[in-house]
């Protein structure tokens, strides 16, 4: 099944569209080559993967502070006036008996995104080149990409619970600042494990033999 | 078209480059490279023909659970339902402008820019036929496969209705099962391999090359 080769040896390129093998390899940082089926330029590695993930990574670790500084949420009910914040909405919830609902908010909002920095992190700046820690890291690099989307939900939470309220006189709901900071800090950490290519990981293998 | 020689029977792992005969794979089971572990290809479950169809019910879908209320809200007496267009485009007037755009683009544009592509791409391959604007449009669905929110957007409906149920006696409405149902659907039609397009489309190209 597998040849055993990798495609430095072979002088081969995927296509990152189609996925189509192309020869060339070694022409593709010298001149801009196209992919034979679909004319997609081909490139070896995502355009310059490190330093742009690692930008994404800082700039949504800066805005992750005001998003918990700042309240999220204004709201008015019944006579209720009140500001919440990422963690105080949480803790709102738990008080009023529904626990499950406080960690699911808790996962989302705190848990997702604090384990998305420490596994990005992890990702960019580890060094150690084992089979094992190869096999761990590319599983890792998944397992943030599959789970980044779900800390929107606090962002789509506090957008639903807003415009359901618009339609009655009884209550005022609206989003704070601290949503916007939270939903940038969420598509920044996206755009970050997005732009991390993976095969850099088994290139510092091969450096290093 | 460039002069680059293509390999249409090897495949390269996405994740560490190892190289693969895709011939050999095909009857294989084991879908995963043996150096990273990573899968190679996702497999085609559905045909062309299942996949068109199970995008014209995520189609159907997604124009109910923007018709049908999400949520019926009342009070004393004061009642009032909420279609997730209505309410996205109520709070798109105030303060709230910003969290409405990025939650209109992730819950009603994305998810529908995907199925209108993916209808448009398949009812042609159904009759064995690559549309135009082929590559264009894939690159589209490629672009925006992690920004449909479609299961998150269920999840939010929920956690809303529960945190007003404190306040104010708020009942599902029929929009919520439409999105329970669109939710996995999404996930099936937008995640699905495209390599069957991709040759379907090569056979059309004008030369060939190798
Ligand atoms: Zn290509
Ligand atoms: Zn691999």
């Amino acid at each position: 099944m597998s040849s055993g080769m990798r495609a430095r040896e072979l002088d081969l390129v995927s296509c990152y569209l189609c996925g189509m093998v192309c020869e060339g390899r070694s022409c593709c940082e010298i001149e801009t080559l196209y992919c034979w089926r679909c004319g997609s330029a081909l490139r070896v590695r995502k355009h310059n993967s490190h330093a742009r993930s690692t930008a994404y990574l800082i700039a949504a670790l800066a805005l992750y502070i005001p998003a918990n500084i700042y309240p999220v949420m204004y709201t008015k009910m019944l006579g209720d006036e009140a500001d919440s914040t990422i963690v105080g909405g949480i803790m709102e919830f738990w008080e009023s008996g529904s626990w499950d609902i406080a960690l699911l908010i808790f996962l989302a909002s705190v848990a997702v995104p604090c384990t998305k920095f420490i596994a990005m992190s992890f990702l960019l700046w580890n060094g150690s080149t084992t089979e094992q820690a190869m096999v761990g890291k590319t599983r890792l690099l998944k397992f943030v990409e599959g789970i980044g989307y779900w800390s929107m939900l606090d962002v789509l939470v506090v957008a639903i619970v807003a415009a359901l309220i618009q339609f009655n006189a009884l209550g005022v709901a609206e989003p704070r600042l601290g949503i916007v900071f939270f939903g940038a800090t969420v598509v920044l950490t996206m755009m970050s494990a997005l732009s991390f290519d993976g095969r850099l990981t088994w290139d510092r293998k091969v450096a290093h033999g | 078209m460039s002069d680059v020689r293509a390999y249409p029977d090897l495949m390269l792992c996405e994740q560490c480059d190892e190289v693969y005969d895709r011939q050999a794979m095909v009857q294989g089971a084991s879908c995963f490279c043996s150096r990273c572990g990573s899968r190679l290809g996702k497999g085609s479950l559905l045909s062309i023909g299942a996949w068109l169809a199970w995008t014209i019910t995520a189609g159907c879908l997604f124009i109910f659970a923007n018709t049908f209320p999400v949520a019926t809200i009342s009070l004393d007496g004061l009642q009032s339902e909420a279609t997730v267009w209505q309410s996205i485009s109520a709070l798109a007037q105030g303060p709230g402008t910003p969290t409405a755009i990025a939650a209109g683009v992730v819950i009603i544009g994305i998810p529908g820019f995907q199925i209108a592509l993916l209808l448009w791409l398949l009812s042609f391959a159904a009759v064995g036929k690559a549309c135009p604007y082929f590559v264009t449009v894939l690159r589209f669905l490629h672009a925006s496969r992690p920004w449909g929110m479609t299961e998150v957007f269920l999840l939010g409906v929920l956690v809303a209705i529960v945190k007003l149920s404190s306040y104010l006696h708020v009942v599902a409405g029929a929009g919520v099962v439409c999105v329970a149902l669109l939710a996995p659907l999404m996930v099936v039609i937008t995640a699905h391999d495209t390599d069957e397009l991709w040759r379907l489309y090569e056979r059309h190209l004008p030369c060939r090359v190798v």
